[in-house]
């Protein structure tokens, strides 16, 4: 059965094409993840699907009915904390348990119970606000995690937290959720993506590719990727790189370079003579297998990030 | 019944541990009313002294209503809207009126918290009451109804203003403001005729003198009038309509 169903859905602001004429379905039980960078309309898509905004022309369907009549199925997480800082952790669940409707008699066992999942139960009667960034945002999942939510909807849901709390974060979503249960996750982060029974990709308002992750890297034709970081970064070095950059534009990332090749055992050695002929000193080379953001690259020539950037016109 | 409850206890936890709202609502007044006392008062003939504290503690008392529903709403719906809370809210099947009525039933509580304990600090500084039931039971209707507009504008300017700091400063200048121009920290009769006329209009102020001639007697004029209890009834209760309509469209529409 489809949980998630999105016709031709469009969406504009202020003459803005924001989402254009976009098409998404997704299985019970099925954990898909849309990635794309900002502003590719993957927020505004998530958000009409879970019913804060209305397209402008196109059809949603949550379990075969509209958005406004499934509420009580789908569990929201968005990108800011919305958790009470006042308030102990233990009150906040007590607060979303009533606005759900649970009697005062059911609300202790239940918000105590959904505590203890999300590994808070000692820390319940603490203050939000001494609470760190991944105790909250534990805390804000256990509120998708009452009984009769069967879809769970988080929009860029680590945003803010260190790669050990992603990893934590999506490692309990993965322990907790039903098999039954449908996730739409929202990310930038290819390795949050990884996770994902079904990612597609989404640019400019459309959903350009979808697949599983192993799909989707092996009909790239990516193989493999070399990362290298050299003492500095400028023009000169992006021109010594570009040679070894097989037709692929080379990206730019936080640390060094990203080169894709075919092959690493012979490229990798050239690599590390050219550039120190040349002056420099390769602090760190080695090869990886690519990522969905590599395969995102690759497909539209733009980074999923802000923080790794395409250095235009490299390969010619 | 259970999301008004569960936002009313969430609402009123926030209140009482927020130290603005503290401050604004239950220690300015006091500090307020005690200053009356031992200044402003000092020079009224004994004869009259105790009624005249007893009039200064009803104007705290609404002044602390007013600046409750003013200063402490504007803060519960705006830190609820920066941090995201009304997109969680959106989503889950709640509707937006029990959500208003909470906070504004939080507020009033609060209020009324405080207004206990300004009787209290004005009856140990000899504050005097002349109280019949009748005019007991009036003079809550009209705090209610001063309640009610003062979480109108509340609604009015937690909806427009986002910034927490700007939204709680604008109700704070909102309410000391219009107190010191309408006869609430200063008598009706020290007022120039325009702020009189003034007074008459703005709802929590006519509220105030109304209160005043229940539980006092002797204000400087007569509140009583047909047209000026209609007047404080009419507008209180579109203060409220407009910010409850406002809020319902600038906080829970979808886009």
């Amino acid at each position: 059965m489809q949980a998630i169903e999105v016709r031709n859905l469009t969406k504009i602001y202020d003459k803005i094409t924001v989402l254009d004429n976009v098409d998404l379905f997704i299985n019970e039980g099925e954990f898909y993840c849309l990635m794309g960078p900002n502003g590719s309309g993957k927020t505004t898509l998530s958000s009409i699907i879970a019913s804060i905004r209305k397209p402008t022309s196109g059809e949603v369907k949550i379990f075969g009915k509209k958005p406004e009549q499934s509420k009580k199925l789908v569990g929201y997480i968005p990108q800011e904390n919305f958790s009470d800082p006042n308030l102990t952790g233990l009150e906040n669940m007590y607060y979303f348990a009533r606005m759900l409707g649970y009697s005062n008699k059911d609300t202790k066992e239940i918000a105590q119970e959904l505590l203890k999942k999300v590994g808070l139960l000692d820390d319940q009667n603490k203050r939000v606000s001494k609470f760190s960034g991944g105790m909250r945002k534990k805390l804000e999942l256990a509120t998708i995690l009452f009984p009769h939510i069967k879809i769970f909807i988080l929009d860029e849901p680590t945003t803010g937290l260190d790669p050990a709390a992603r990893r934590n974060f999506f490692g309990l979503i993965d322990e907790l959720k039903d098999k039954s249960t449908t996730v739409l996750l929202i990310s930038h982060i290819g390795s949050d993506a990884e996770l994902a029974s079904k990612v597609g990709f989404m640019e400019a308002g459309k959903i350009i590719a979808e697949g599983s992750p192993d799909e989707l890297k092996n009909g790239s034709g990516l193989k493999n990727v070399i990362n290298i970081e050299v003492s500095v970064k400028n023009e000169k070095v992006k021109n010594i790189l570009n040679r070894f950059n097989e037709g692929e534009q080379l990206l730019e990332t936080d640390e060094g370079y990203k080169i894709y090749a075919d092959e690493t055992s012979e490229v990798i050695p050239e690599i590390v003579r050219t550039v120190e002929s040349n002056g420099y000193k390769v602090l760190q080379i080695g090869s990886a297998i690519p990522s969905l953001e590599d395969v995102f690259f690759k497909l539209t020539g733009k980074k999923v990030r802000e923080t790794t950037e395409k250095i235009k016109g490299a390969k010619n | 019944m259970n999301q008004i409850s569960a936002t009313f206890i969430k609402s009123l936890k926030d209140n009482f541990r927020n130290k603005s709202a503290l401050f604004w609502v239950i220690a300015w007044p006091v500090i307020w009313l005690i200053l009356a006392v031992f200044v402003f008062l000092r020079q009224v003939p004994p004869e009259y002294a105790a009624l005249a504290k007893g009039q200064s503690t009803i104007s705290m008392i609404t002044f602390s209503i007013m600046v409750c529903g003013m200063t402490s709403l504007p803060a519960l719906i705006s830190e609820d809207r920066q941090r995201g809370l009304f997109q969680k809210l959106k989503t889950m099947p709640i509707q937006p009126w029990k959500d208003a009525a909470g906070k504004i039933l939080s507020v009033l509580t609060f209020g009324l918290a405080s207004a206990a304990l300004i009787i209290i600090v004005g009856l140990l500084l000899g504050g005097r009451f002349n109280i019949t039931l009748l005019g007991l039971l009036k003079s809550i209707g009209f705090l209610l109804l001063g309640t009610l507009a003062s979480a109108g504008v509340g609604l009015v300017v937690g909806s427009l203003i986002k910034n927490v700091q700007g939204a709680i400063m604008t109700g704070v200048g909102i309410s000391v403001i219009t107190s010191a121009i309408s006869g609430i920290f200063f008598p009706y009769s020290m007022l120039p005729a325009a702020l009189q006329k003034f007074s008459k209009f703005w709802p929590m102020s006519s509220a105030n003198s109304i209160i005043i001639k229940y539980l006092i007697g002797n204000i400087d004029y007569n509140p009583l009038t047909a047209l000026n209890l209609s007047l404080t009834i009419v507008i209180s209760l579109l203060f409220f309509t407009v910010g409850v309509v406002l809020y319902t469209v600038y906080c829970w529409r979808s886009e």
